[in-house]
């Protein structure tokens, strides 16, 4: 028995050598952790690669005494940007070991950042291959347009977050209170760019001038100035064949979404005829999805067409009519209709806009016209831009109002006689 | 020895036949939904679900003949019968032809192991330690025999049924059923030809004719390998879940579809690594298969030179499997080239044309050695 035990015991302690990971191990404190890689097109025909990395003693130490500084002042930056240039994205990446402690390491990377200039003038087709090639990367990534210099976006100053990588996921993770953009993930991206019938897009970051910036703002006395920027998701950058093409409203990036299946909530305001100029009422969408959208293609007379239905359940959230009756079905289900129209004149903004001036299909209408006319599809499919740009478009949307919120009738003053 | 036939049996232990069917599907559930699904998906497009079937039913004529050639010998293997069938010379020679076969099954697999582990988790580290670990483990289950891999299969393959579970359902969510539309764009060629690299895989079954005289209770084998087979055409099934997942463009573009899959699923926000912990039972379905062709090949290498016992040949087999897997590929691209180009037409040869040569010749000849 003492001879097994003494054997037992060697053979964990040989264990111990085979599961530190043999060649490959790693200490976490030599690694310098990313965030956020973002790609840039630099002179010469080169890439510019920007990465976050994240300082871990300054977060757990500094972290909470230089809070409101924004990451500077007070404390040590909670985050450190790196920039090198080269041809490749890898050769680039490793060009900044020449000037970094730690290596990087990016299986926590959470945003991937490609510049407009780059999406537009080469294109992200080629640089997409190391991202998913690499086995660091994940195809979960956000994968962004910026407009502007990114390295702008990731000095922004932060005040809820560590750093503005992290700013930016907490805005792409609330989507769903607006669905104002459209942020799409690597492997999404991926899968859109391979496939036949569909192009494309994704959400926009940019910076905007602060709202929230006053003139005293600036006055001695006040703690920590608020930042000149923030950071802003906006609308929809389209592809075509791998090249950014344009940019798509807050409203047609919405109607983008409803014919993907991928609005998951927000506002949507109705204007009503009253007594005083038009009024009010705001929905917010409640459920929808991959199954409220159905994609039908049809053929007249040899030529395709393409019909969108779409269906929607809301809740009331905000009236600011004073003459409606919520209590009155009849009136709900007028509310219903006017909301359906303003559903499908989103949803035509934004075809009528890829149609005609993007001629771009990032909708998806070819992939649905190649499962149903696989037949059809062989043929358009050479020209499919010009089919897709001439396409007829009929937009079918059905809406349900669920509930009304706490109250049923607008609180109106004393005076008014509603009822 | 006098009632075994002419044979020497040498191994002692016995499995039942739902033991055997266990370890045929581990032996082919462990390779074919790691990297066939972006094989069959370059070829068969976004019809590979229909290959999956067609498969199955090209796998069953192969159990069939197998199982019928094994049932008229059932005290040896196929390294004493072919001889008797075809006479010493001739027999023999099938004897070791069927031995370089699962010896080449053997070395590949741990190559694939190899180059799974080298490619996603580490980069650096020599290839010869994982192919030599693999081994060397497996080395020490052959000196345990038959009953004793039979039975670690008995543990691993549960936990691998739960991972492969887990991946299918937990990918579901994010499964696209329209990507399988249009079907059979293409017609039935490609997915045919899809069909037949899979059924080149699931050939691997043959092992059968191996270890047939070993089971307790033989008239139950065919049935229960039948179950085996289905099991294994629902478990391809979930491996062509990727072209739901990603399309089928970007499955035929990956190495190792089967970990995106993994890489994909997330338990609420922040469980989404899971890949490495799938790997590890992997890595244990890896290892009895490993075990398992490597156990046909020391115990028919011995029975094929007359010796008494295969021990004294695990050590120098298991040595010439790491050199023959370190040295039979360069890199991935050999590898998936063999297993797309080569290893079909070689596969189907050995598991399909030797079985059923020698099954007609024994016909015949008129049946001996029956019981």
């Amino acid at each position: 028995m003492d001879r097994l035990r003494l054997v037992s015991v060697a053979l964990l302690l040989v264990l111990v050598s085979i599961l530190s990971g043999c060649w490959d191990h790693r200490e976490v404190e030599d690694l310098g952790i990313v965030l956020l890689t973002a790609l840039d097109l630099a002179p010469g025909n080169k890439i510019r690669v920007e990465v976050q990395t994240l300082v871990p003693g300054a977060v757990v130490g500094g972290g909470a005494a230089s809070m409101g500084m924004g990451g500077g002042g007070g404390g040590r930056k909670r985050y450190l940007n790196l920039v090198a240039e080269d041809r490749t994205v890898f050769e680039a990446i490793r060009r900044m070991s020449l000037e970094a402690s730690r290596e990087l390491f990016f299986a926590h990377n959470q945003v991937i950042l490609i510049s407009e200039k780059l999406a537009r003038e080469k294109g992200v087709t080629e640089i997409i291959d190391f991202f998913a090639r690499n086995r660091q990367f994940r195809r979960d990534t956000w994968f962004l347009v910026v407009r502007g210099d990114p390295r702008d976006i990731m000095e922004i100053p932060t005040h809820l977050e560590t750093t503005p990588a992290q700013v930016i996921m907490g805005i792409i993770n609330r989507q769903d209170l607006s669905s104002y953009f459209a942020p799409t993930k690597l492997g999404e991206f991926i899968k859109m760019l391979e496939s036949t019938g569909i192009e494309p897009y994704t959400a926009i970051l940019q910076l905007k001038p602060n709202p929230a910036f006053t003139r005293i703002s600036l006055l001695p006395g006040v703690d920590t100035p608020p930042s000149l920027y923030r950071l802003w998701l906006a609308g929809a950058a389209v592809f075509r064949q791998g090249k950014m093409v344009g940019q798509l409203s807050e409203r047609e990036t919405r109607g983008l979404l409803w014919v993907r299946g991928e609005v998951r909530g927000g506002p949507i305001t109705i204007a009503l005829p009253a007594s005083q100029g038009k009024q009010e009422l705001t929905m917010e969408i409640m459920r929808f999805g991959r199954g409220g959208v159905k994609l039908e293609p049809y053929l007249a007379g040899g030529r395709l067409g393409m019909k969108v239905k779409v269906s929607v359940r809301v809740n009331l959230a905000e009236s600011q009519n004073l003459q409606l009756d919520l209590n009155n079905p009849r009136v709900i289900s007028r509310l219903e209709k006017e909301l359906a129209g303003v559903i499908k004149g989103e949803i035509m903004a934004c075809v009528t806009r890829l149609q005609e001036e993007y001629r771009t299909d990032a909708l998806g209408f070819g992939q649905a016209v190649h499962r149903k006319y696989p037949r059809v599809w062989r043929q358009v499919k050479g020209e499919w831009e010009d089919v897709f740009a001439t396409m007829p478009v009929a937009v079918e949307v059905k809406t349900v109002i669920r509930r009304i919120g706490l109250i049923n009738n607008p609180t109106p003053p004393h005076m008014l006689e509603v009822r | 020895m006098q009632q075994d036939g002419r044979g020497n049996l040498i191994e002692e232990g016995r499995i039942s036949s739902r033991q055997m069917a266990m370890l045929l599907f581990t032996l082919i559930i462990s390779t074919v939904d790691v990297y066939l699904p972006a094989v069959v998906a370059g070829v068969a497009g976004r019809d590979a679900w229909i290959a999956v079937f067609l498969a199955v039913v090209y796998a069953l004529v192969i159990w069939a003949v197998a199982v019928t050639l094994a049932s008229r010998f059932p005290r040896q293997t196929i390294i004493h019968y072919s001889k008797e069938i075809l006479g010493p010379f001739l027999g023999g020679l099938i004897g070791m032809l069927l031995l370089v076969y699962f010896f080449f099954v053997g070395a590949s697999i741990v190559r694939i192991l190899v180059e799974i582990m080298k490619s996603s988790f580490m980069p650096r580290t020599p290839l010869v330690i994982f192919a030599a670990s693999v081994v060397l483990v497996a080395c020490y289950a052959l000196f345990g025999g038959l009953e004793v891999i039979a039975r670690v299969n008995g543990i691993l393959l549960p936990l691998g049924i739960a991972a492969l579970l887990f991946v299918g359902l937990g990918s579901l969510p994010q499964v696209d059923f329209g990507q399988y539309l249009p079907v059979l764009e293409k017609g039935l060629g490609p997915v045919n030809w899809g069909g037949v690299i899979l059924a080149s895989t699931i050939a691997e079954i043959i092992i059968i004719l191996m270890l047939y005289p070993y089971l307790q209770d033989r008239n139950r084998v065919g049935l229960n390998g039948l179950w085996a087979l289905l099991g294994l055409g629902a478990a391809m099934l979930i491996g062509v879940l990727a072209i739901g997942l990603f399309t089928a463009e970007v499955t035929a573009a990956m190495n190792f579809p089967a970990l995106e899959m993994v890489r994909v699923i997330r338990l609420g926000p922040q469980r989404t690594y899971l890949d490495i912990v799938i790997a590890a039972i992997w890595v244990g379905g890896i290892f009895v298969k490993v075990a398992l062709v490597y156990y046909a090949v020391a115990l028919g290498l011995a029975q094929w030179l007359g010796l008494r016992n295969y021990r004294p040949l695990v050590v120098p087999v298991g040595i010439l499997m790491v050199a023959l897997s370190v040295m039979a590929y360069h890199g991935l691209s050999d590898l998936l080239y063999t297993e797309l180009k080569i290893f079909p037409g070689y596969s189907l040869s050995h598991a399909l044309l030797i079985p059923l040569l020698l099954l007609v010749v024994a016909w015949l000849r008129g049946w001996r050695a029956k019981g």
